[in-house]
């Protein structure tokens, strides 16, 4: 080996990375050659060097005091103060910006100091309300006379609520992805109830905040307010659908103050206007307190006196009393995921490399399943989605990173369970690698069942109206959730007609190995499955 | 599990800012080491450390590829340092060196070193800093870098060579007679 190659191989050398026949050679020649053999020794000294520096240098612990400067900042006037200067809208030369930062001293806080247009303002809110870890809020309803005074706090995905009649507490309300706790102070007691995270969308418009997008919102001709000493810019959502409920039905917009120097809302008010009037009427108020202080974890554990009965309504998740769930294969048990998204629960995905992907999916409104509409409006239905779907308020595209042909087979329910499987078969690569994400895009509607039941009315509203409908879609990496079996659960899902849907796309796979010239690859593809997919894998080797 | 960066600034994005404490955890070293390099002092290195995150997290949504968290963060930096330098600029000009300024207490641990990385160029750079400061192995920078893992070992290599070359040339600077 001559010393100019064993030279441009020291770092694979050092970090590992020759093949071992390779590392033999450079070995042999270090031990030879002492010019080689010194520069191999400065090359280590450099790296325990870079090593040592790294160390010391990761004593140092910036995350805490990082994040406690961001949250400063969220209301620091001196970040405005930059903006406002940035800003080219205002147009300030440098003895005006002497001149403003006096008299900025002087007044702070006070309204001269905020001259931001109408959209910097709803881009600052959007970015006050990604920060903010939770939600604390008072909702009203006026005009009805037995509303609560509701107070509730929300972080993440969990809701702890009180309801209050003349100052005084009567009722309180847990609720996350797994259930629903009511206790009823006056009769002294407790319901639980099936998750219901839609629950969060229902709760005054919180959910919009969520995802709060400056885009949707308008401001208003006169679109700031003096209250109490404090400015506001007032913002509102036009067309946010039809109510319906509390004696009371109409066409809806939103309103939303926002604290001009938080940047964050203070209330938010839903406004009704009943058919053939046009009077708009305050339906929903909602006020936020936005806690000083963090949440406490407390605050979302359900509690409530030992002695109060409990009325279980929950109609799924343990397996039956007497019964032993059936047992699972560990190779076809994906990594667990509870991954809640608007409108639905995404519980499993299980991808197989040879081009099966199948989501189990819960929604959280119960919703009829049904034949879908055509959509005809482009913008709601982009990528022109048809065919049989189920729930009827569900429409999902799964798309991957990469141009990947996915086709959608079927889907079904699970057994005793408001969940569903949704069956897709995709073009696998040629060394049936997976592309590293996919997006699960879909359309829901975005009213629920009417509460008579009627699936005809909501038939009526829902399917012939586009703007019922909503473009969702989540991404998640893949890696964790490829199998090398298909989940056997999904046969036993009364209408997916798993044997039926899954046959042709296995034969597919079968032939495909043949053309390759490579059947064992179908037989071991086989033996990896279970009892179910193996039957039909032996009729169609059978058959070939 | 810990996360890509991708996937903690799409957490963040989502209404978790926590989730940025952990890209901070990630990043600090390197950045640390780069801006100690660029300004010869690690209090001023903590401070423009601090003062890049903060600007990087009010400036998330508008990061784009969400895979080059690291390059777009060490723009940040650099301009964070220049702001700094120029500052010290303003300083020197009161007729005191950086060297007389600043105080043996005051130089990072490895000033040198760190300042001769924080003159490499950018490709090198990055490789030495997700390796050693990041603590990556060499097949994961590829992933990273979204490059093949031998254009990692012939930057790093690379990186050695002007490493050396710098540290050398420091070390005779500091030999000559004052």
């Amino acid at each position: 080996m001559k010393c100019s190659e064993c030279q441009e191989e020291l770092i694979g050398y050092l970090e590992g990375l020759l093949e071992r026949d390779r590392q033999a050679e450079v070995d042999r020649h270090l031990r030879e050659c002492s010019v080689c053999r010194a520069e191999a020794d400065a090359h280590v000294h450099l790296r325990d060097r870079l090593i040592d520096d790294g160390k010391a240098l990761a004593q140092v612990q910036l995350a805490p005091q990082v994040m406690a400067r961001i949250a400063e900042e969220q209301a620091s006037w001196r970040r405005r103060l930059a903006m406002v200067m940035r800003s080219p809208k205002t147009r300030i030369g440098l003895a005006a910006a002497a001149a403003l930062v006096v008299a900025l001293f002087v007044i702070l806080p006070g309204p001269q100091m905020s001259r931001l247009s109408a959209d910097e303002v709803l881009d600052r809110t959007a970015q006050a309300l990604r920060s903010v870890k939770a939600y604390h809020y008072e909702m009203r309803t006026p005009g009805v006379p037995s509303a609560l005074l509701r107070e509730i706090w929300t972080q993440g995905d969990r809701i702890y609520a009180r309801g209050l009649r003349e100052g005084q507490l009567v009722a309180e309300f847990w609720a996350d992805p797994t259930r629903i706790v009511r206790y009823d102070r006056e009769t002294n007691k407790v319901t639980i109830s099936d998750a219901h995270p839609g629950l969060l969308r229902a709760m005054g418009g919180i959910a919009m905040l969520r995802n709060f997008k400056p885009e949707d919102w308008q401001p208003l001709p006169d679109s700031r307010a003096k209250h109490e000493g404090r400015w506001y810019r007032v913002f509102e959502l036009p067309g946010t659908g039809t109510f319906r409920g509390m004696g009371r039905s109409g066409e809806t917009k939103m309103r939303l103050w926002v604290d001009e120097q938080k940047y964050l809302p203070v209330r938010l008010e839903g406004q009704l206007r009943p058919p053939e009037t046009s009077e708009w009427e305050r339906f929903l108020e909602v006020d936020f307190l936005w806690d000083e202080e963090e949440v406490r974890e407390a605050l979302f554990e359900p509690s409530y006196p030992e002695t109060a009965p409990v009325d279980d309504q929950r109609q799924f998740l343990e397996p039956e009393a007497g019964q032993e769930a059936p047992p699972v294969a560990p190779e076809e048990v994906a990594t667990p995921i509870v991954s809640v998204k608007p409108g639905l629960t995404l519980e499993k995905l299980w991808i197989h490399p040879v081009g099966v992907l199948i989501l189990r999916i819960a929604p959280h409104d119960r919703l009829p399943f049904g034949e879908p509409p055509e959509l005809e409006d482009p913008e709601k239905n982009p990528w022109g989605l048809k065919g049989e779907e189920i729930p009827l308020a569900l429409k999902g595209q799964v798309i991957f990173e990469e141009p990947v042909e996915v086709r959608r087979l079927g889907a079904g329910g699970v057994p005793k369970r408001w969940a569903g499987y949704l069956v897709y078969e995709f073009e696998p690569k040629a060394d049936e690698t997976v592309p590293d994400t996919l997006t699960f895009r879909y359309l829901l509607a975005r009213r629920s069942l009417p509460s008579d039941g009627s699936l005809q009315a909501y038939k009526d509203a829902v399917l012939k109206d586009p703007s019922a409908w909503h473009l969702y879609e989540f991404t998640v990496p893949t890696e964790d959730y490829i199998v090398n079996r298909i989940p056997e659960e999904i046969y036993a899902s009364p209408n997916l007609y798993a044997e039926k849907i899954l046959f042709p796309a296995l034969k597919r796979i079968v032939e495909r190995y043949q053309a390759q010239g490579q059947p064992e690859k179908a037989v071991a593809f086989m033996e990896a499955q279970g009892p179910n997919t193996r039957r039909l894998l032996e009729k169609l080797l059978e058959t070939e | 599990m810990s996360l890509s960066d991708r996937e903690y600034i799409e957490r963040c994005l989502d209404g978790h800012p926590e989730a940025f404490g952990e890209l901070v955890q990630r990043h600090q070293t390197a950045l640390l080491s780069f801006l100690a390099g660029r300004l010869g002092s690690r209090e001023r290195a903590e401070d423009a450390a601090q003062e890049t995150f903060v600007r990087a997290y009010f400036a998330l949504d508008r990061l784009k590829k969400r895979d080059s968290f690291f390059p777009w963060l060490f723009g940040i930096a650099s301009r964070v340092a220049k702001e700094g330098q120029r500052a010290e600029q303003r300083q020197r000009d009161l007729a005191q060196t950086v060297a007389e300024r600043t105080s043996k207490h005051d130089l990072p641990d490895d000033y040198p070193l760190q300042q001769a990385l924080s003159r490499l160029a950018e490709p090198y750079r990055e490789v030495v800093l997700l390796r050693y400061y990041t603590g990556l192995s060499c097949a994961e920078v590829a992933e990273q870098l979204t490059i093949p893992v031998g254009t990692v070992t012939k930057r790093l290599s690379r990186a050695y060579a002007m490493l050396r070359e710098s540290l050398r040339q420091c070390d005779r600077r500091d030999d000559r007679p004052r």
